[in-house]
């Protein structure tokens, strides 16, 4: 660890801008560690890459209205940024939209994807500078393309999830100028930052150039689905991966790049739950942010109460998945064919072989109507046979109730009889209740087994365990994100309060 | 699938392993843990009937298949004084739920769970099920300021909520006894009682029949207002290796406290994914190093349009074993990373003076005042309201911004410039607040420690250990809703060698 004093005062300084950013500390006293970084799913809440789970601006069902998808995203670091953010559709994970957005200190930026007579487009009244400069004054810009010309395909765009990659913060004091308020808050000179794009621009005064240093991290962002007709309120916060990258990774408009797969250098570190760290080098970058990514669980509560008509819906995205199939190396979405597994599909569920007692479903008793729970304590699970839930999209949505909240047509293959037990996981009471008459249920936790067979895994180069090194290390599931999203209706009360729960990611190696 | 050596990470005591778990409390990375922190409850009544009433909604999840035995206890906003502490007994994959409501008076806890819980008769004797002001009046009168408010129950409606996993029930009788029959409903729960050594009368009592507790847990809690359609829901911050061995405490005993951590090491992931291990005098100080930030950013959202209001809250979990009663000549000295006692004015800390530590931006960057002084911090459960001081969640429990900060958060607005898409529409005072911490008392030293699992300078770290949580509405009107939503913060951390 190399310590750098630059100031007699303050002796401090929030350690996610000294890591790439030396060169613009004020004051304090810097830690840099002597070892490279490795991508991980960020503690504090920032980082350099953000994903978004889902986005929605279909008809929303049941008492009308549309979802609107509010996006912020905040610079939290005194440097200038520029970042890809990119819209990703529901089925298949085919980009729909992209522009560049450039971030001064502190500043943020925020937009909105409404919906349109056939499609989605984004809106903003914010003033940061985005490339194509025109993006928003230009005919026809700022809709969503659909992936091909059928109308299908149009309304496809309406749901996904979404990328914000960091490319690099800006150096150069000139397009440091350009980014800089006036008093009327506008940008200085977005247009000339229009003209440094590669599409535009001649080199050698074009991104990336000299004007650009690594990413910095320490970027923050905000969701929030917003019915105005019912009240519903989903806001929820993305997942970020800090360390992405150690190297500039700009892409111009519409260039496709950078992928998120371009993480450097190709390694994570992550802490596991019993205080031991892995540190692994995997063979690219896609997988490395795989897997940070990688969880072979996902637990979280459904709220299906029938006193207050509520819904659940978890949203299932695989931010990986997309790149995964562009390429022929190790694949943790694929899946040999099943009778069970209709193509294309990512099975969920109870494992086949019930090697491992694991959740499926119960409700808030530990109980399982349909299904005989067994009675040793020591190995519970629920002789219910194989569960299996099919999420054949690349953003999921799994409708826990009789209806989806979100109105997706991106659902999660729910078979007829997991939904019996969803709807069927009411509780009784007991005599001690101070609550009597209270409605009970349906209501309970799930989880999402990603265990089907031995594909649903990734295996690094390298791998050590607290400093040791260890050999044929696997990290089992496949990289997923994912909220919980409920609600609650009150007759007379024009609401349908939501909420949104992020849920419990678990992590499983195997040795 | 062929038979594999399949190992869950969480379960301790890997065989076959070079390197054994170096058990150290740290964050949870799933979510889920052996301790939950709720940052907030509040249980009140509008002044308005028709506003109706807050309640918060609380769901305790064991993820794991094992039976464990878990504390709740419920503390008072403003000096964490306890309110009520069971005893609840979950079985495999069980969950407890609860919700805490307002009385005439003061708050309790409401449940339609079958789950065992000790005291038994909590939910069926009339009285139990309510908060007290015993931990805070008469011998234990903690002269809070608010007068002849300072004893009475309506302080019991604000606070935060501490789940701990005692330990894990290895005992067959004893899990038969937690067990749920197909009717949903547990076994004995009377059983449990005998076996509580506050409440039986002898023989084996617990923590015999228990093993170190193994995490899983993870738990959600929705603040409501069903009048006004508000759904503030949050998950809890859960905290993993809390203990390696039982830490049993009798329903009603106080015990265990959050700073029991065994051993009184702690894990810190730093952003570029290296660990920091810090070992220290006492599981208080570990418990406070994964809680200690440098700063808490996050957004406010006051849209004239839509009439929307952001609160903010900020709790100290720890802070209760760093302080004591300012009043009488055996006050003892504050402990850092804390430095005031509790007195007239509460127990107050304050972010650094200046930008640095106390500064809001507006949507496009621009600072909101040129030299801001601090913001003072003076209870545990602190609600930072940014509409004109007035309070969305309606707490008393608050810590103002100072008047230059409330003008300029007043005048945040931004106008859109000439490219906007959206001519016309609302531009509300809208942006993010960095509050900093790192005053001279507000660090805290370990006796040791290292870095990926090498031998480092001892690092001090730079901060507060606090939970923070932003909660934010939009109005419409004709809409009787207030579509609530949670945001949660982003930290930093400091550190000096």
């Amino acid at each position: 660890m190399k310590i750098k004093r630059e100031s007699a005062k303050p002796l401090l300084h929030p350690i996610h801008r000294v890591l790439s950013t030396l060169g613009l500390i004020a004051t304090g006293i810097a830690i840099t560690s002597g070892t490279a970084s490795a991508v991980q799913p960020s503690i504090n809440g920032s980082g350099q890459v953000l994903l978004f789970p889902y986005y929605s601006v279909r008809p929303a069902g049941g008492d009308g209205g549309d979802y609107n998808t509010l996006l912020s995203i905040a610079n939290t670091t005194a440097e200038y940024k520029a970042l890809k953010v990119r819209f990703r559709e529901a089925k298949t994970g085919e980009e729909v939209n992209e522009l560049n957005v450039f971030l001064s200190p502190n500043d943020s930026w925020v937009a909105a994807v409404i919906p349109t007579t056939t499609g989605a487009r984004l809106v903003t009244n914010d003033n940061s500078c985005v490339t194509p400069a025109d993006f928003f004054t230009a005919a026809g810009r700022d809709l969503f393309r659909p992936v091909d010309s059928t109308t299908a395909a149009m309304d496809r765009v309406r749901e996904g999830y979404i990328e914000v990659i960091e490319m690099g913060t800006i150096t150069s004091t000139t397009v440091q100028g350009h980014m800089a308020r006036n008093a009327a808050l506008v940008p200085a000179n977005c247009t000339a930052i229009g003209a440094l794009d590669p599409a535009t621009g001649t080199a050698p005064n074009v991104f990336p150039g000299n004007f650009l240093a690594a990413p910095g991290g320490g970027l923050s962002g905000r969701v929030t689905l917003l019915n105005p007709v019912t009240g519903i309120n989903f806001s929820y916060v993305p997942t970020a991966l800090e360390a992405w990258s150690n190297v500039v990774r700009y892409g111009g408009v519409r260039s496709g790049a950078p992928l998120l797969g371009a993480a450097s250098p190709p390694e994570t570190r992550t802490l596991l739950e019993d205080g031991r760290v892995l540190h692994s080098v995997w063979a690219t970058g896609l997988e490395a942010v795989s897997a940070a990514l990688m969880s072979d669980g996902v637990v979280n509560e459904f709220i299906l109460d029938s006193g207050t008509n509520s819904l659940t819906d978890w949203v299932v995205t695989f931010p990986t998945y997309y790149e995964h199939f562009k390429t022929s190396a190790s694949n943790p979405y694929s899946n040999p064919s099943s009778p069970q597994l209709p193509a294309g599909c990512i099975p969920s569920g109870w494992p086949t072989t019930n090697s491992e007692s694991r959740l499926a479903m119960v409700n808030r008793e530990e109980g399982a109507p349909g299904c005989s729970p067994n009675l040793n304590p020591t190995v519970p699970r629920l002789s219910c046979g194989v569960l299996t839930l099919n999420h054949c999209s690349v953003a999921n949505v799994v409708a826990y109730g009789n209806r989806s909240l979100l109105n997706s047509t991106s659902q999660t293959i729910v078979s007829d009889r997991a939904r019996s037990f969803f709807q069927a996981a009411t509780t009784t009471a007991a005599s001690t209740t101070s609550v009597p008459g209270q409605v009970n249920g349906p209501n309970g936790t799930a989880e999402l087994v990603f265990d089907w067979t031995n594909t649903q895994r990734l295996a690094p180069v390298s791998s050590t365990l607290d400093g040791v090194a260890v050999s044929s290390v696997a990290i089992l599931g496949v990289p997923v994100i994912s909220i919980g999203m409920h609600t609650y209706t009150r007759t007379g009360v024009v609401s349908t309060y939501g909420g949104v729960i992020p849920g419990t990611h678990r992590l499983k190696l195997q040795f | 699938m062929p038979q594999m050596n399949r190992i869950a990470l969480a379960l301790a005591g890997i065989a076959g392993l070079a390197v054994q778990p170096a058990t150290a409390v740290q964050l949870s990375r799933s979510g889920a843990g052996q301790v939950l922190i709720f940052p907030y409850f509040i249980a009140r009544p509008s002044a308005s009937a028709a506003d109706g009433e807050s309640n918060t909604l609380i769901s305790i999840v064991n993820t794991k298949p094992q039976f464990k035995a878990v504390k709740v206890r419920v503390l008072e906003s403003r000096n964490a004084r306890e309110l009520r502490d069971i005893n609840v007994f979950l079985g495999p994959w069980d969950i407890w739920t609860t919700a805490i409501i307002p009385t005439a008076t003061g708050a309790r806890l409401v449940t339609n769970d079958n789950t065992c819980v000790t005291p038994r008769n909590m939910f069926s004797e009339p009285g139990l099920d309510s908060f007290t002001n015993a931990s805070y009046s008469g011998v234990f009168a903690d002269g809070d300021p608010f007068g002849a408010g300072s004893t009475t129950l309506d302080r019991t409606r604000e606070g935060y909520i501490e789940v701990i996993e005692m330990g894990v029930v290895t005992t067959p009788q004893t899990q038969a006894f937690i067990k749920h029959g197909t009717n949903g409903i547990p076994a004995n729960c009377a059983a449990l009682d005998a076996l509580d050594p506050g409440i039986g009368t002898g023989g084996t009592s617990f923590p015999t029949g228990l093993s170190a507790p193994s995490g899983g847990l993870n738990g959600r809690a929705t603040i409501i207002n069903s009048a006004l359609g508000i759904n503030f829901t949050y998950t809890a911050t859960a905290l993993d290796n809390w203990s390696d061995s039982v830490r049993y405490g009798a329903a009603g005993s106080g015990q265990p406290r959050l700073g029991a951590a065994s051993p009184p090491v702690s894990t810190i992931v730093l952003p570029n994914g290296d660990t920091l291990r810090q070992t220290w005098a006492s599981g208080r100080d570990a418990v406070s190093a994964v809680l200690m930030r440098s700063a808490v950013n996050n957004e406010f959202i006051l849209d004239a349009g839509t009439a929307s209001q952001t609160d903010w809250i900020i709790t100290f979990p720890t802070k209760r074993d760093y302080i004591g009663i300012a009043a009488g000549a055996t006050a003892p000295i504050p402990q850092a990373p804390f430095s005031s006692n509790f007195g007239g004015f509460g127990a107050c800390d304050e972010t650094i003076a200046g930008s640095e530590g106390y500064q809001g931006f507006n949507r496009e960057g621009v600072p909101l005042l040129a030299a801001p002084t601090s913001l003072r911090l003076c209870w545990v459960s602190n609600i930072i309201p940014f509409f004109s001081n007035i309070s969305l969640l309606r707490a008393t429990a608050v810590a103002p911004h100072t008047n230059a900060m409330q003008t300029a958060l007043a005048g945040a607005t931004t106008q859109g410039g000439p490219a906007t898409s959206v001519p016309g529409g609302v531009q509300g005072g809208n942006g993010r607040m960095t509050l900093r911490f790192g005053t001279a008392a507000q660090r805290m030293t370990p006796i040791s420690s290292t870095l990926n699992n090498a031998p480092t300078a001892n690092t001090t770290l730079v901060g507060m250990p606090f939970i923070s949580l932003g909660v934010h509405n939009y109005r419409r009107s004709g809409v009787i809703s207030n579509y609530g939503g949670v945001i949660a913060p982003v930290y930093e951390q400091a550190f000096v060698k």
